[in-house]
């Protein structure tokens, strides 16, 4: 990834951070699919 | 199909193969047309690996397997997003390191040959057989509603991926995947839009999505702990994961695609992007057949979706009993209409008690209708026995061809000949590619030169997709080989995925422990394949544990001192 002070969210200058937010959408993204199946039904 | 939709089929399939292969045409060196020439953007390469995913099947299948059983099957993407994570922060990087142009090669510097080619061989089967299916599928569903010959359909599709991967071998299957993946993601989307617009004009969003859930369709995630229950949270997330780790990870016709990235980095912001796009997009793709089941119900569907089918049942002894079931047909969707009717004036009231009631209703009248389906399938089998019952593939296919209209019934048959011909393309290059770099050089030719390994590249290319087209003539003869074949996949990955693992994470273990470590795995899972009622993604995490463990045993025999 480029260093530091590319003008990038911090989240996105480490691959760490990068990670995070493919797991954090995967986490949102049942979470959501878990209140519709409860909500539509 | 009428001329315009003819003119926007061919005139996608010939634009996308032609400026692809005018795109990367001098591909002269071995280098170049078996891994790639390295210098991919991340999103050509994350296009690409979604590309040789997704094929006809996605398309055909997923919206009917929605419109019968619900949104579940999404689950089953759960363990991808972790997987890209794992492979992109722990395995590409090895490839990367030792240069290797297939998945193979990492296995005989770190055990030996015969573990390297034993694991080349399982991929070439698995692989090999699942490239005749993905032409064979969209094949027998378009000669059936079409009325295309089914052989000559095998043959054109068939023909044309062998010409354009021969001429440009893995970099031009990624630059046409490109174009491909967009025709498709552009052709569901436009679908989903034409559904929608089909419904009645006041049903809201909101009301339609209750409508499908009244009826179980929105049950999206399933916390039950069941083995045998194909689909839940806990499988998507275990077995989904093992499944994304040995096909993203060790299955040559995805790992070709990422080691052609420019840099480490290119590589892993593909995989990253699959793992981003691939739920939302199989979620559209499932959603198109909730909505479709939606519209079925204020307009009456077909008793059996595979019209053709039904059609030639009204000419045999029983067209009787058919005729009669036409009626009873009519009589059950008119009473289920009603109350779809009431369901839907409810939920526009507000009313809780109401709408409780309507559910319950409809839920009654739709158990009836399902009865008279079921009774539908078994009269379809003593009237012409020997043919298909299971007809959720003629859902989305039916409801194009009845409905859609003129252009973007063509773009809707371009989109299904994109992800067959996207899929076959990236199998037949990985098996060429393979076939030279793990069995034929090490074993055959050792030292010789590079324009003898780009010619038997391209001659390994033409033979595997002479098979392919083999293979999927053969398959029109057999029962039930699609089901077969959806689980081929499980039955190899397992072991395939053990025998990686133990390489990247188990030092102390060699070559021959993890060998019959494998073989005794491989054994193991068509086992419990053949004597158990286990779901087939359980099998990637018994294949895959057996070879860990046992390889760990077999080295800790091997390793403890010998008494005289």
């Amino acid at each position: 990834m480029p260093p530091d002070g590319d003008g990038r969210p911090p989240i996105l200058r480490t691959w760490g951070g990068v990670y995070a937010i493919v797991l954090g959408t995967l986490i949102a993204l049942i979470a959501l699919f878990s209140y519709w199946s409860a909500v539509y039904k | 199909m009428r001329p315009v939709d003819w003119a926007v089929l061919l005139g996608t399939i010939a634009a996308i193969v032609i400026y692809g292969t005018w795109k990367e045409r001098g591909v002269n060196t071995s280098e170049a047309y078996l891994r790639g020439g390295s210098d991919l953007k991340w999103y050509t390469i994350g296009l690409s690996i979604m590309a040789t995913q997704a094929s006809a099947i996605t398309f055909l299948s997923l919206p009917g397997q929605a419109y019968e059983d619900g949104m579940g099957f999404l689950q089953f993407y759960f363990g991808l997003p972790i997987a890209m994570v794992i492979l992109s922060a722990l395995i590409v990087p090895i490839y990367y390191r030792l240069k290797v142009y297939t998945a193979y090669e990492y296995l005989e510097g770190r055990f030996d040959r015969k573990t390297r080619q034993l694991t080349a061989l399982l991929f070439l089967l698995s692989r090999g057989l699942a490239a005749g299916i993905s032409i064979y599928a969209p094949s027998i569903v378009l000669s059936t509603v079409l009325g295309w010959p089914l052989q000559l359909t095998n043959l054109i599709i068939g023909g044309v991926v062998v010409l354009y991967t021969v001429s440009g071998g893995t970099r031009v299957v990624s630059r046409t995947q490109t174009y491909q993946m967009i025709v498709m993601l552009g052709g569901m989307a436009a679908a989903a839009v034409f559904i929608w617009s089909q419904l009645p004009r006041d049903l809201s969003l909101g009301h339609a999505v209750r409508l499908a859930g009244t009826l179980g369709k929105m049950k999206i995630v399933d916390y039950s702990v069941r083995a045998d229950t194909r689909y839940t949270l806990w499988s998507g997330l275990t077995g989904g994961l093992f499944v994304a780790l040995a096909y993203f990870g060790t299955d040559q016709s995805q790992v070709q695609r990422y080691l052609s990235g420019a840099s480490l980095a290119e590589s892993r912001i593909g995989l990253l992007m699959n793992g981003l796009v691939k739920i939302p997009m199989q979620f559209l793709i499932l959603f198109v057949g909730v909505m479709l089941f939606v519209f079925y119900q204020f307009n009456k569907p077909p008793v059996f979706f595979n019209v053709p089918e039904w059609q030639k049942a009204h000419a045999t002894a029983r067209a009787g009993e058919v005729r009669s079931l036409d009626a009873e047909w009519d009589a059950v969707f008119a009473a289920k209409r009603g109350r779809v009717d009431a369901l839907v004036t409810a939920l526009d009231r507000g009313d809780p008690a109401a709408t409780a009631r309507a559910q319950t209703d409809l839920r009654a009248a739709a158990a009836r209708s399902d009865t008279v389906r079921r009774r539908a399938k078994k009269l379809l089998a003593s009237a012409r026995p020997g043919v298909e019952l299971k007809d959720a593939d003629y859902i989305f296919i039916g409801f194009v061809l009845a409905h859609f209209p003129a252009g973007l019934l063509g773009l809707l048959i371009a989109v299904i000949l994109c992800a067959s011909m996207s899929a076959t393309a990236s199998a037949l290059s990985a098996l060429g590619s393979t076939t030279v770099v793990d069995l034929y050089r090490p074993t055959f030719r050792p030292e010789a030169s590079d324009h003898h390994y780009l010619v038997a590249g391209r001659w390994f290319t033409v033979l595997w997709g002479a098979l392919a087209v083999s293979f999927a003539a053969f398959a029109a003869l057999l029962d039930n080989l699609i089901q077969a074949v959806n689980i081929l996949g499980s039955l190899f990955y397992g072991p395939m995925l053990g025998v990686f693992l133990v390489g990247f994470f188990i030092r102390r273990v060699r070559g021959s422990a993890v060998f019959w470590a494998a073989l005794l795995a491989e054994a193991l899972v068509i086992a419990v394949f053949a004597l158990t009622s286990i779901g087939f993604l359980w099998y990637n995490v018994i294949g895959c544990g057996a070879v860990v463990g046992l390889a760990s045993l077999f080295q800790l025999l091997a390793a403890a001192p010998k008494k005289l």
